[in-house]
């Protein structure tokens, strides 16, 4: 008699968690969820003397959380996170398991509720779970321990200063992927915030074994490998040569031919935080053929992918004018050009318009190269169209600015003559300037072209840099060709003409 | 002091000589000015007047003065002064002639002329006093006249010492001075010289050693090339890991495919053909069969789908289940707008329409719930066993031996008391032959408990029906 009344009691509860957590899937009935006041109702579950109830609540209200921060908020307003972060140390796997989805899924909003789970103590208790015998545990701990640390410098430290990173290197090393996927990602988002950070997670050891994880033929897992071992190099020269130092060289070259699309990505973002600190490093890439790895990696791929490898061109070719003449010994220019002219996107452009700069600012044979391919056009092109972005602008006229103050090879200059803002001209006119005086051949040619012409047309100010260059172009030539290719020329022919008085 | 030279040497020097004017033996200079000779001790004193007191004692004076300024300069200056007594004494005869003779005869003579003197004495005063006024301006005059003289000489002569040595000295400094300058413009000259042939030194020596070590042409020649070469290997390997890559992914994939029509032809293969009729696939106006029908006569016939435990459920599946878990269908939709017309109320619609299915206790009780029962208690004692020697507990069961204790032990023998015997025994006295039974369960009695139970059930169960109709 009695039993059935409970029996009755604990199948309804049972039924409505069961659907909340059922409905809290879909996206769309989440606000009419919250306007029934779901969390008011699933908070006294959380305690219920039934497991199975506490889990589905827990797992419900997780699903909840995750939707938005004002759910998130919610939970974090209804003094639920006590309750959990209580049972969390005490319940069974299930439980821990979902309770550590609640707090992932309320942290993962923003610093101030990562901040709320940290003050109720829920650290410790994560931590503990780190340790516990069920992978399923200890992954849902680590992520949630992920996605606490994920948010600045001071909640990692929080995450550091509870000492999970030695058990995060130790879930590297178990057997489940999944579970190493996400301790990988949380020493990643770890050691992204500061040097500091960083060296707590290489002290723990884990250098080595993520380096080994490179091989894994499981692409998610390669992801979060490579995206924390960057987020280690990128700090200092220190961490990059202890990076180095794991022997991941060869190796991480065949990930920049993954299928996988991240994969490519954060392989080039590894090795541009290595060769973005020192020339040796970058030596060290170029030697490895990283260089060539990396052009046929963006020349393979689309889009955002591309950014890190052209980025580390420029890295590359920045440290010196040896690295410099090896980035463009391995094809890099043309890839580099591709991707100035195909792309969409005004970030990407302006990247390869940086790299660009970098590589043609050594030398005249520098230039000369860069200049070849055809893009100083191009450059010129987005630094004066009104539609790319500002940035797009300043990085396009740096790098037009670097190439021709080096660049010697008229051919390549002389379309710029035409079309040139006054601020690129000047730099183009002193090319001339420097080159005309001594090349007779060239001088010939400059007529011939018209750039003689369209010299004599250039208004400049009296007194300024690029009247005395023009100045200097005219004083190379006979003065009636000067005078010739003047624009008024026919007029004052013809005034000369009127002015004429006919001897008879 | 200047060597005597010949004269064109002298008149050279002159300007010195007459400078100094000190010149032995040439008394007689044509120069008018006034000098004083080097060692010659200036002799007028500041207030000092010199009382000429007669005409011959001014010619007098004249005389010495001349005398004073042409005298050689070794002899030291001196200044005579000629007064009448000092004349008359003068005029005394010398003493050879005797003192006595002589003194009378003079005597007699100067009383001669003792008239006669006194009136020229007197004239001589009158006249002495006649130009004592204009004489002594005079003097005034002259000495004034030459006092200047000597003290603008003397003045001039210091500013010529003066100017001497101001011209020595600082023609010395000057030299000093230049040959300083001198000695420092050779330095640098020197330091110019030097910086120069280092500059060309180390230009030379810094060009052949950037070029040689650090920008050697030919070694970074080398090197590039040694990297292009290296990219190439690098990309051709690569190439080869993509295309491995490609090669396993293709294969996975046909193994996949291959997977999927296998379990196709396994789920159609009742589209087979058989001996008399030919299936789809197995067309008569085709040459030959279709390669499914190939791949339905090569596979065995899929067997009856087993239910599947659902997903979601796989972790859950060990929680203690004790009220028999029942997944629910989907509650209906919260809010719903009521459509129009004479219809009822779509929540209560749908709950009609969701509605689980209720049946009588009487047919929701399985008939097999007995076997059930059974069957659980079965399994309950399988779970709970963990070992096949199952732990007796103590009464009635006798450890095989008897292991002495320790302090049990001694030298003595050990009694009986307590090992063959608790107490004395007299089973010849017993009325009836009582002997000692196992408490092991009989099979009946599990029986008879499984009867208990079921009549229970049915208790329950009757009692529910009576409830329900009531």
């Amino acid at each position: 008699m009695f039993h059935r009344v409970f029996e009755q009691y604990q199948r309804a509860r049972t039924q409505f968690v069961q659907a909340v957590a059922e409905l809290a899937t879909r996206p769309q009935n989440i606000e009419t969820l919250q306007n029934a006041g779901v969390m008011a109702l699933l908070r006294p579950l959380l305690l219920d003397v039934v497991p199975n109830i506490q889990q589905t609540a827990a797992m419900a209200l997780g699903r909840l959380a995750n939707y938005n921060n004002d759910l998130a908020e919610a939970v974090v307003k209804g003094d639920i996170l006590p309750q959990l972060v209580y049972s969390l140390a005490e319940q069974n796997r299930f439980y821990k398991k979902a309770a550590a989805f609640v707090l992932r899924a309320v942290a993962k909003h923003s610093p101030q509720l990562a901040q709320a789970i940290v003050n109720c103590g829920a650290l410790d208790t994560l931590v503990i779970c780190l340790e516990d015998f069920d992978p399923g545990v200890k992954e849902a701990a680590s992520w949630a321990l992920g996605y606490i640390a994920r948010h600045n410098a001071e909640l990692s430290q929080a995450v550091v200063d509870a000492g999970a990173i030695p058990f995060l290197v130790l879930c590297i090393q178990e057997p489940e992927t999944a579970l190493r996927r996400i301790a990988a990602s949380a020493l990643s988002d770890v050691s992204k915030h500061s040097p500091e950070l960083a060296q707590t997670v290489v002290d723990a050891g884990a250098i080595a074994h993520l380096a080994q994880m490179i091989f894994n033929p499981d692409a998610k897992l390669k992801r979060q490998v490579l995206s924390a071992l960057s987020q280690i190099a990128k700090h200092s020269v220190d961490l990059a040569e202890m990076v180095v130092e794991a022997e991941i060289f060869p190796v991480v070259l065949t990930c920049l031919k993954d299928s996988d699309e991240y994969v490519k990505k954060n392989a080039a973002t590894l090795i541009r935080e290595i060769a973005k600190h020192t020339p040796e490093l970058s030596q060290l890439i170029v030697n490895a053929g990283g260089v060539a790895a990396v052009i046929d990696c963006i020349g393979c791929c689309k889009g955002n992918v591309r950014l890190p490898g052209i980025m580390m061109l420029g890295y590359v070719a920045a440290h010196s004018e040896n690295l410099a003449m090896a980035v463009i010994l391995s094809k890099a220019i043309p890839q580099l050009a591709v991707c100035l002219s195909e792309e969409p996107e005004d970030h990407i452009k302006a990247a390869a318009a940086w790299s660009l700069g970098q590589i043609g600012r050594h030398t005249p044979e520098h230039a000369r190269a860069v200049a070849v391919a055809n893009v100083l056009p191009v450059l010129l092109s987005f630094y004066m169209a009104s539609e790319s972005a500002e940035d797009l602008q300043v990085k396009t006229k740096k790098a037009l600015k670097n190439i021709l103050q080096n660049c010697t090879h008229l051919p390549s200059l002389e379309p710029l003559l035409y079309d040139a803002p006054p601020n690129i001209l000047k730099h183009v006119v002193g090319q001339f300037s420097k080159v005309l005086p001594h090349d007779p051949k060239a001088r010939r040619l400059f007529v011939t072209s018209g750039g003689l012409k369209k010299v004599q047309e250039i208004k400049a100010e009296a007194g300024s840099l690029l009247q005395e260059y023009i100045n200097t172009i005219n004083n190379c030539y006979p003065e009636e060709i000067v005078r010739y290719y003047s624009p008024e020329y026919s007029e004052a022919l013809l005034e000369r003409v009127e002015n004429y008085q006919p001897v008879l | 002091m200047l060597p005597r030279k010949s004269r064109g040497a002298r008149r050279k020097l002159g300007a010195t000589i007459r400078s100094f004017g000190s010149q032995g033996g040439r008394r007689k200079t044509k120069q008018h000015r006034l000098f004083f000779p080097r060692r010659f001790t200036p002799f007028v004193r500041p207030s000092g007047l010199y009382f000429l007191s007669s005409p011959s004692a001014f010619t007098q004076f004249e005389t010495t003065l001349s005398h004073i300024f042409h005298t050689h300069t070794n002899t030291p200056p001196c200044v005579v002064w000629y007064s009448p007594v000092a004349m008359a004494t003068a005029c005394t005869p010398s003493r050879e002639a005797g003192w006595e003779g002589a003194r009378m005869v003079t005597l007699a003579r100067l009383q001669e002329r003792l008239p006669g003197l006194k009136e020229d004495y007197f004239h001589r005063n009158r006249y002495v006093d006649q130009y004592r006024k204009s004489e002594y301006n005079a003097a005034v005059k002259i000495q004034s006249w030459l006092r200047g003289c000597k003290v603008r000489a003397y003045i001039r002569y210091l500013n010529k010492m003066m100017v001497f040595i101001q011209k020595w000295w600082r023609g010395y400094q000057a030299r000093k001075i230049f040959r300083k300058m001198a000695e420092t413009a050779y330095f640098i000259m020197k330091m110019n010289f030097y910086n120069e042939m280092a500059v060309r030194i180390q230009k030379r020596w810094r060009g052949y050693y950037v070029r040689k070590y650090i920008h050697n042409y030919y070694a970074l020649k080398r090197y590039l090339e040694a990297i292009a070469l290296n990219n190439e290997m690098i990309r051709k390997e690569l190439e080869e890991f993509a295309e491995m890559k490609e090669k396993e992914e293709a294969k996975k994939a046909l193994e996949r495919e291959e997977r999927k029509k296998d379990y196709l032809a396994r789920k159609m293969h009742y589209l087979l053909s058989t001996e008399q009729i030919a299936g789809i696939y197995n067309s008569p106006y085709r040459k030959s069969p279709d390669p499914m029908e190939l791949q339905l006569r090569k596979v065995k016939p899929l067997k009856e789908k087993k239910k599947q435990i659902p997903k979601e459920l796989h972790w859950q599946a060990c929680i203690d289940d004790s009220f028999g878990f029942q997944r629910v269908p989907a509650l209906p939709p919260i809010q719903r707008q009521k459509p129009q017309g004479p219809f009822r109320d779509p929540a209560e619609v749908q709950q009609q329409r969701y509605k689980p299915f209720e049946e009588f206790l009487k047919v929701a009780a399985s008939e097999a719930s007995l076997k059930l029962a059974r069957e659980k208690l079965k399994q309950e004692e399988w779970r709970n066993r963990v070992h096949d020697n199952v732990f007796l507990p103590f009464s009635g069961h006798e450890p095989d031996t008897y292991v002495p204790s320790m302090q049990r032990a001694s030298k003595y023998g050990q009694s009986s008391y307590g090992l063959k015997h608790f107490r004395e025994e007299h089973p010849e006295k017993w009325i009836g032959k009582k002997l000692s039974v196992s408490p092991s369960s009989s099979p009946e009695k599990t029986v008879g408990d499984f009867q208990e139970i079921y009549a229970e059930i049915c208790k329950e169960k009757m009692l529910e029906v009576l409830l329900l109709f009531s």
